[in-house]
C-alpha cells in the first residue's frame, strides 16, 4: 500500500476515536424505558438489523472495492457502506410497521420536524453542497480520460497528476450518492409515519425515542459516507497538486470546499450518532 | 386525546370516528384552529382505509367542523365553538366529577385520557 492509503486510514482511525469520544461525553444519558411490548420489539428489531446491516456491509465493501480500475471501486465505499446500512433500517422499519398498531390513535401530527435534530442535519446539507462543489469543481478540470489532471507548469512543460477525481470517479460517485438519498428519504419517511396506537405516556416518550434514534442514525451514515468521500477527494485528488506553484488556483478553492466538507460532516456524524444513541426529548406539536 | 375505532361496534368506522371527533370538538378537548392528524397516519395508526378517516373528515367539513387547507391540513374550523351542556342533557355530574378530580390532583391530560376512554367505549 502506499503511503497515501496508510495516512488515509490513519485519519479515519482518529476520526474514529474522535467520534467516540464526543458521543461519550455529549451522550445525555440512557433512553426512557418502556414496559410496552412492541416498544421494545421495534426498538430490538431496529438494533439487530442495523447490527446485521453493518456486518453486511464490511462484506459488501469487500467486493466492492475490488470493481472498476484504478479505485474506481474503493472511491464508492463509503456510499455503498451506507446504502446497506440505511436498507437495513428500512427493512426493520418495513417489519416492525404494525407493532405498536391496537385500533387506537392519538389525535396528534407527526412530522419530520418533531425527529429532525435540526442544527446537525443543517450542517449535514452545507457539507453536501460542499462535497458537490468540490466533486464539480474537480470534473471540470480534469482531463479527457476523467481520471488525471494535466497543466501548463512552464514554456514546452505539461504536468500530469493522477489519479484526479474526475468523471471516471465523480459519475458513478454522483449515481450513487442519488441512489443513498433516495434511500434514507424512505427509511426516514417510514420511521415518522410508523403508525402507533393508544400509549401511555412514558411509552409515547419511549417510541418517539426510538424515532428520533433511527431518522438521526439514518442521516449519520450519510455525514459518514460524506466526511470519508471528501477526506478521499481530499487525501488522493486534491492535496498532492495544491502543493505545486504551477496548478490551477480552482484546485485550491476545490481543496478548501473539501477541507470544509470534511469538517463539517464529521461535525454532523457527531451530532447525529449523539443523537441517534441518546435522543433528546422530541418537539411536541406546538414547538414545530 | 385519543380516538378508537371498535372492530364489534355494527356502526361504520368512519361514523365511529366522526362521533368521537365530534364529541371531542363539543367537549372543547379539540379546540378551534386545533390541526388533525392527516389522513393518512390517523389510518395507518387506527388500522383502517384512508378513505375512512377521509369520509369522517368530509362530513364533518361539510357540517362546518373542519376546515381543510391544500398544505395547511385539516384543523378545527373557528366557528366550532365547544358546548358546555347539550340540549336537555345534564352534565353537570360530569362537570363535578372533573372538578373532584382536579382537587385531588389528577391533570388535565389524566382526566381528558379518561374521559376519551369513556366516550370510545361506547354506551352502556
Amino acid at each position: 500500500m502506499t503511503g497515501f492509503v496508510w495516512f488515509f486510514l490513519a485519519f479515519v482511525l482518529i476520526a474514529a476515536v474522535a467520534l467516540f469520544v464526543v458521543i461519550a461525553v455529549f451522550s445525555r444519558g440512557s433512553a426512557p424505558r418502556s414496559g410496552h411490548d412492541g416498544v421494545r420489539r421495534v426498538r430490538a428489531v431496529i438494533v439487530l438489523a442495523r447490527v446485521v446491516a453493518a456486518v453486511l456491509a464490511v462484506r459488501v465493501v469487500m467486493d466492492v472495492s475490488e470493481l472498476g480500475l484504478y479505485g474506481q471501486g474503493l472511491s464508492l465505499a463509503p456510499f455503498v457502506v451506507a446504502i446497506v446500512w440505511v436498507l437495513g433500517g428500512i427493512a426493520a422499519e418495513m417489519v416492525t410497521r404494525s407493532a405498536l398498531r391496537d385500533g387506537g390513535a392519538a389525535l396528534e401530527v407527526r412530522s419530520l420536524e418533531r425527529y429532525l435534530p435540526r442544527r446537525s442535519a443543517f450542517l449535514l446539507g452545507f457539507s453536501i453542497v460542499l462535497l458537490v462543489a468540490t466533486a464539480v469543481i474537480t470534473t471540470v478540470v480534469a482531463g479527457a480520460d476523467g481520471r488525471s489532471l494535466a497543466y501548463a507548469c512552464g514554456p514546452d512543460c505539461m504536468s500530469t497528476r493522477t489519479p484526479w477525481p474526475g468523471a471516471f470517479y465523480t459519475a458513478p460517485l454522483a449515481v450513487a450518492f442519488m441512489i443513498l438519498l433516495v434511500l434514507v428519504a424512505i427509511n426516514v419517511h417510514l420511521a415518522v409515519t410508523r403508525p402507533r396506537g393508544n400509549l401511555a405516556e412514558v411509552d409515547l416518550a419511549a417510541d418517539d425515542d426510538t424515532r428520533s434514534a433511527a431518522v438521526a442514525a439514518a442521516l449519520a451514515v450519510v455525514a459518514l459516507a460524506i466526511a470519508a468521500t471528501a477526506a478521499g477527494l481530499v487525501m488522493f485528488g486534491l492535496l498532492p497538486p495544491s502543493f505545486d506553484p504551477d496548478a490551477p488556483p480552482l484546485i485550491r478553492l476545490a481543496l478548501v470546499a473539501g477541507i470544509a466538507a470534511v469538517v463539517l460532516a464529521a461535525v454532523s456524524a457527531a451530532g447525529l450518532l449523539v443523537t441517534a444513541l441518546t435522543p433528546r426529548p422530541v418537539r411536541s406539536a406546538a414547538e414545530v | 386525546m385519543q380516538v378508537r375505532i371498535d372492530d364489534g361496534d355494527p356502526t361504520p368506522p368512519y361514523e365511529q370516528l366522526r362521533r368521537q371527533l365530534l364529541a371531542l370538538m363539543h367537549a372543547g378537548a379539540l379546540a378551534p384552529e386545533a390541526r388533525l392528524p392527516p389522513i393518512r397516519q390517523l389510518a395507518a395508526d387506527l388500522g383502517v382505509a384512508a378513505g375512512t378517516v377521509a369520509r369522517a373528515y368530509r362530513e364533518l367539513e361539510d357540517a362546518g367542523w373542519l376546515v381543510s387547507r391544500r398544505g395547511g391540513g385539516t384543523r378545527v374550523a373557528t366557528g366550532a365553538a365547544p358546548q358546555s351542556a347539550a340540549s336537555g342533557v345534564d352534565l353537570s355530574e360530569v362537570t363535578a366529577a372533573v372538578h373532584h378530580a382536579r382537587a385531588r390532583g389528577a391533570t388535565a391530560t389524566q382526566i381528558q385520557a379518561t374521559v376519551d376512554l369513556a366516550l370510545a367505549a361506547g354506551p352502556q
